[in-house]
């Protein structure tokens, strides 16, 4: 089973890039990117550039406003992502522990829902697209609108894929089913639910390698919503 | 001892040339604005000795060639610099070939390139003006400040926050293709509007008309203008800053003392300009879709065209203002709206709309506004209060020695 692993931590708190603590960070952080390839889990991984370089995209009256931001205010943002192939939940949670931020943020651990989600590695620069919306709002099963929007992401994927700007996605499971982990004083916690108690909540990703901003708001702007907002953040590439 | 320039020669170098050899360098950096900041600065620094006996031929050209060379051994000497060397080096090469293969000037103007990547919709609405006004207008993060009543600190901060934006999130440096114009539009004009306001109405200082700001923001906007000519908001705006500007010769006397537009000297104002403003306002009409830059320069158009401010056509002002204030239901406009129709309806219909206004009690122009109208009315106690209240609020120095003779009139 594929699962999604958020990072998110305050980036005012942050440990400051270049101090021989960041240094350490860095370190632990390689460790457990080792130990998650030794297992076979890593599928994965990349750090995101600061929130304040988030651009969402919003529905209002049917149509996609851009605006400077990320999705939410939230205390914690958005810092990086795992994604892991683990053999159950309980795994999923054991890794969560794992993962440095872990004990200092919050990590939110999602199913993915996808049957085919691909990965492909870029060299370049590459912009991640968050899905944000409201479990309430969600199409029902039966509604026909569902099938309509399944095959314009089928549609989006198979168009990236062509011209080589695809390079992952996801759909996830609903955010009533997320768990939280946390460490603290070398205990992990797990919570039911989001790291962060916001109305709308991550249903699926895209993630596309594209030279510039324009260009990722252009595909961003493709992918089939009926409410919420897509926040569209660079990843960090090293 | 070698002689060093004047400092106020080095001084009207730096405004003359540095909005534009910024712009240059931006583009040709790769649409990094820290480095090319940090660049022209240590051009700026070199200037000041290597122009000790006079200045080169080509100031902007020197300027720009020697930043480029400080950028590029500022990204030799770090590990991340070897990385956005290469991008760099591409951008220099394409934009070299741009210019030997592009006989289109628009195209190559790094400045409008620049005006579009600094109003991207990426950027919250205060950070794409205060980034242009700094950027393209040349202005200090104070004058900005002051300009949109914020903090000097709160407006650096912004600035900062839009160009590692710009950097980090890669928002591109280009002009951007046709069918992505009309959402991009919007945002590019109201900026440059506000430039040209700012030049207009100096918000600090002794010059009531900053010229250099108000020809830059036409000068953006004739070439945008070219660039577009189907688009009627963007005539619309090139003939509201023509028209405006026409009154600049009759605006100030020349002890620097404001003059209200209904003791203007009227043969002072620029007849050229006015004729150019009215051509640029009847081809954005004829395209029928009148929108806020169009109806305002409709109503400069009307005060240019009376020879006496008695034979002012008020009702059609007070008639413009009336569709404004749909298209667009700002404060300020309802202030302006509340001063046309008590031209056209009297005082007392003037007052009972200002008394509706929310949100303009730190404006010194609301108080000034209702202060006028009570001393038409004769009620001078509550003019004097007024002028009073606006003169709190007050920054500019010629408007304050205007409400002050006001005020000594009643007070």
């Amino acid at each position: 089973m594929r699962y999604l692993f958020l990072i998110a931590s305050d980036e005012r708190t942050d440990i400051p890039y270049g101090t021989p603590e960041w240094d350490e960070h860095m370190a632990a952080y390689r460790a457990f990117s080792a130990e998650c390839q030794a297992r076979g889990a890593m599928v994965a991984a990349d750090p995101l550039q600061s929130v304040e370089t988030a651009t969402t995209l919003r529905l209002k009256h049917g149509e996609l406003v851009t605006l400077d931001g990320p999705y939410a205010e939230t205390r914690e943002q958005l810092g990086g992502y795992y994604l892991l192939d683990c053999k159950d939940e309980a795994e999923a949670l054991a890794l969560a522990a794992k993962i440095p931020t872990a004990s200092r943020g919050s990590i939110e651990v999602r199913r993915c829902a996808g049957h085919d989600s691909r990965h492909i590695s870029h060299d370049g620069p590459r912009y991640i697209v968050l899905i944000y919306g409201a479990e309430q709002d969600y199409l029902p099963m039966d509604d026909p609108r569902l099938a309509t929007m399944m095959g314009e992401h089928q549609a989006l994927t198979a168009r990236t894929l062509e011209t080589g700007e695809y390079a992952g996605g996801d759909g996830l499971y609903p955010p009533s089913l997320a768990k939280t982990v946390r460490v603290r004083n070398g205990h992990a916690m797990v919570t039911d639910g989001p790291f962060a108690e916001t109305r709308e909540q991550l249903g699926g990703y895209y993630i596309f390698a594209c030279a510039d901003l324009e260009r990722a708001l252009a595909l961003a702007r493709q992918i089939p919503i009926v409410s919420g907002c897509l926040e569209v953040r660079p990843l960090l590439t090293v | 001892m070698s002689a060093k320039p004047a400092p106020s020669a080095l001084a009207a170098a730096f405004r003359e040339y540095n909005a534009t050899a910024l712009a240059s360098l931006i583009r040709s950096l790769g649409g990094d604005f820290e480095l090319a900041e940090d660049a022209l600065q240590e051009a700026w620094l070199s200037a000041a000795s290597a122009w000790a006996n006079g200045f080169p031929a080509n100031p902007g050209g020197w300027l720009v060639t020697t930043a480029r060379r400080k950028a590029l051994d500022r990204l030799r000497r770090t590990a991340i610099g070897a990385r956005q060397l290469e991008e760099v080096a591409r951008a220099m090469l394409l934009s070299a070939s741009m210019e030997f293969d592009d006989p289109q000037p628009v195209l190559n103007d790094d400045q409008l390139r620049l005006i579009f990547t600094c109003c991207h919709p990426a950027l919250a609405i205060e950070a794409r003006v205060a980034l242009t006004l700094k950027t393209l207008g040349g202005l200090t993060t104070g004058e900005i400040a002051r300009a949109f009543l914020a903090e000097e600190t709160a407006i650096a901060q912004r600035i900062v926050r839009a160009k590692r934006k710009i950097r980090d999130a890669r928002i591109p440096y280009r002009v951007p293709e046709a069918h992505e114009l009309p959402d991009r539009l919007p945002g590019v004009l109201a900026v440059l509007y506000l430039v040209f306001s700012e030049g207009y109405s100096a918000t600090r200082g002794e010059s009531v008309v900053r010229r250099n700001l108000c020809d830059e923001a036409i000068r953006l906007g004739r070439l945008i203008a070219q660039l577009m000519p189907d688009e009627s908001e963007v005539l619309g705006l090139v003939a509201l800053m023509l028209l405006h500007h026409s009154r600049r010769a009759a605006r100030q006397m020349e002890d620097g003392e404001l003059v209200l537009l209904d003791e203007q000297d009227r043969s002072l104002w620029d007849r050229a300009a006015i004729r150019e403003g009215r051509s640029f306002l009847k081809r954005a009409l004829s395209a029928q879709r009148a929108g806020a830059y169009q109806l305002q320069a409709s109503i400069a158009a009307i005060h240019a065209e009376a020879a006496t401010p008695e034979e002012t056509r008020w009702d059609e002002i007070a008639a413009l203002y009336d569709r404004l204030i749909e298209v667009s239901p700002t404060p300020v406009v309802a202030l302006n709206r509340a001063a046309a129709r008590a031209m056209a309806d009297g005082p007392q219909v003037g007052l009972a709309l200002l008394g509706e206004i929310e949100g303009l009690a730190s404006y010194h122009l609301y108080h000034a506004a209702r202060a006028d109208l009570f001393r038409r009315l004769g009620r001078t106690d509550e003019a004097a209060t007024a002028y009073r209240a606006a003169l709190e609020f007050v920054t500019n120095e010629p408007e304050r020695r205007f409400l002050e003779r006001r005020l000594a009139e009643y007070g």
